[in-house]
């Protein structure tokens, strides 16, 4: 039995669980925002089973299922404070149970989290041998303006959260407010975009071409890529020391040719990749996550 | 600007602490997260990352937050403390305790059993529940029951089911036995004779391996000090904890923040 663990209106679980099932695997969906507002119970230390009590069912999770998970919290959008804490709860619990299960969980709680701090996240791809465009990120409006000033500039969130990435210029940081930082910038790389899925040695890649700064937010055209081998290794390596089964990494290509990374993250929206690839990144994934390695 | 001191101002050990560095001659400058985090310019480059200004850190827990908060606000609040996380651990400037790539406090965990699987040390149980009808005691052993407002209390009777609750087994009347880490140093807080449990070397090894320079280790004991267990570990220590051994404490995380 195959296990998958989030919320009911998250795309990519939805889209994991449509994807799994058809292909006939016999797969169960614990809604988060059921469970919630139900009974549950979770023994750590003991390799004892999770239960739950939701929607009149019940529901267990045992130590060595196979467990695709996105734990969101929902906690900071609940006005009634007894379902802030018991989101919290929740969702602190189930980490802390996935992390100590035996089963094979994609991605287990306690991994690498640098991504949810730029500066942190890019100094460890550069030590992981990925070239790194340079990046500032302060509440200086000087320097701020001095770095978009010498070259093309993005700015994007520090803590990674979705947020669209946009072009700056040194003008964005007249009469910049410390108290409105901080900023993070990085050279912006012209070229293609690149989305590799790693999961385990499997590589999935697509190319992408937008003229918009971020593909996401206007039309782009999608191609199937191969990425070289020296790349498709490097990736692979470095999922795994980031305690990692599954990572969606973005690249961008040069016109040189040079991919520079732009970061790996470790709960990847994956679905729209997974549609135009006809499915193949979540045959991987259930390959994986059903072999019992 | 000599140390920077990363706390709410209500925290009594930051006080402490920033009233001794006065004291030397030298000046402290503390500040909320928010305002800590507008301090640093991070800057990446091929041949690495630099933090500017490079100045010894001590961190403190956050200040609860605030409830109501909208969005734009929890979103600069988020950023400043990604923010203060890289700046903290990329510094070459001492920090404690430097947050990891695994989290700001490093590898510690809110969950006992996790952090101390991840201290490798021994786990013992612990139950995350939420019953509506209202949840009874796992077994007959003893057990501490912390509610969601964070209150803990013996566990003797079905939870009025009012709330999540977390739990963890403890010994029949059990005492303590307090720790303080400050790497490479250790302090007992009583007098009592344990030598036979190790507990210092213990509660530095737990700490080493959860990343952790600064920390209050806590040992349940049983009356007749026939056994020990790992009560918990606190990656921020609290005033009341250190204070019976802050006078050997305080030159040490001075001289540890070269300071």
């Amino acid at each position: 039995m195959l296990m998958a663990i989030g919320i009911d209106n998250d795309p990519t679980l939805e889209h994991f669980v449509r994807a799994a099932s058809a292909d006939g695997v016999e797969l169960d969906f614990l809604n988060l925002r059921a469970a919630v507002d139900g009974d549950w119970r979770l023994p750590l230390g003991g390799k004892e089973d999770a239960t739950f009590a939701l929607d009149g069912r019940d529901f267990v999770l045992q130590p060595d299922d196979a467990i695709y998970c996105r734990l969101i919290d929902l906690s900071a959008h609940q006005v009634d404070r007894a379902t802030r804490r018991r989101w919290r709860a929740l969702i602190s619990g189930l980490a802390a149970w996935l992390e100590q299960a035996t089963g094979t969980v994609v991605n287990r709680p306690g991994h690498a989290a640098d991504n949810g701090a730029k500066p942190l996240h890019e100094a460890w791809l550069r030590n992981a041998g990925f070239n790194v465009a340079p990046t500032l990120t302060s509440s200086n409006g000087v320097a701020l303006a001095d770095f978009a000033g010498s070259g093309p500039t993005v700015a994007k969130s520090v803590a990674g959260i979705r947020a669209d990435t946009r072009l700056v210029t040194r003008q964005s940081f007249v009469d910049f407010a410390p108290t409105s930082g901080p900023v993070h910038l990085q050279r912006r790389i012209e070229g293609r975009d690149v989305r590799l899925h790693v999961i385990d040695e499997d590589v999935h890649g697509e190319l992408i071409e937008s003229d918009a700064v971020d593909y996401r937010t206007a039309a782009a055209r999608f191609a199937p890529f191969e990425p070289p081998a020296a790349l498709a290794a490097l990736v692979v390596k470095a999922t795994r020391s980031a305690g990692l089964l599954f990572a969606g990494w973005d690249f961008k290509l040069d016109r040189e040719g040079r991919f520079w990374c732009l970061e790996a993250n470790p709960m990847p929206g994956y679905d729209g990749y997974d549609t135009r690839a006809d499915g193949a990144i979540s045959r991987s994934l259930v390959a994986r996550l059903t072999s019992r390695r | 600007m000599d140390v920077l001191v990363v706390a709410d101002r209500q925290d009594a050990l930051a006080g402490m602490f920033a009233a001794e560095v006065r004291r030397r001659g030298k000046t402290p400058v503390v500040l909320g997260r928010n305002d800590a985090a507008r301090l640093f310019t991070i800057t990446g480059e091929h041949h690495g990352s630099r933090v500017a200004p490079a100045v010894p850190i001590l961190l403190r827990p956050p200040t609860p937050p605030r409830p109501g908060r909208e969005a734009d606000d929890l979103f600069l609040a988020g950023e400043c403390t990604s923010t203060l996380w890289a700046a903290c651990a990329l510094t070459t400037a001492p920090v404690i305790n430097r947050p990891t790539d695994t989290g700001f406090e490093a590898r510690w965990s809110a969950s006992g059993a996790v952090t101390e699987r991840r201290a490798r040390a021994e786990p013992a149980p612990e139950l995350y529940a939420h019953r509506r009808t209202g949840e009874a005691p796992p077994d007959a052993r003893p057990w501490a029951v912390e509610d969601s407002r964070g209150r803990t209390r013996r566990w003797t009777a079905a939870e009025a089911g009012n709330g999540p609750i977390r739990a963890r087994p403890t010994l029949a009347d059990e005492l303590y036995e307090r720790v303080v880490v400050l790497q490479p140093h250790t302090w007992c807080i009583t007098t009592v004779d344990l030598a036979n449990f190790e507990l210092e070397r213990r509660s530095l090894d737990i700490a080493a391996a959860l990343g952790l320079a600064f920390a209050v280790v806590t040992w349940g004991v049983d009356r007749d000090h026939g056994s020990v267990r790992l009560a918990r570990i606190d990656p921020y220590p609290r005033a009341d904890q250190v204070l019976p051994v802050w006078s050997e404490c305080l030159p040490a995380l001075i001289e540890y923040l070269q300071c």
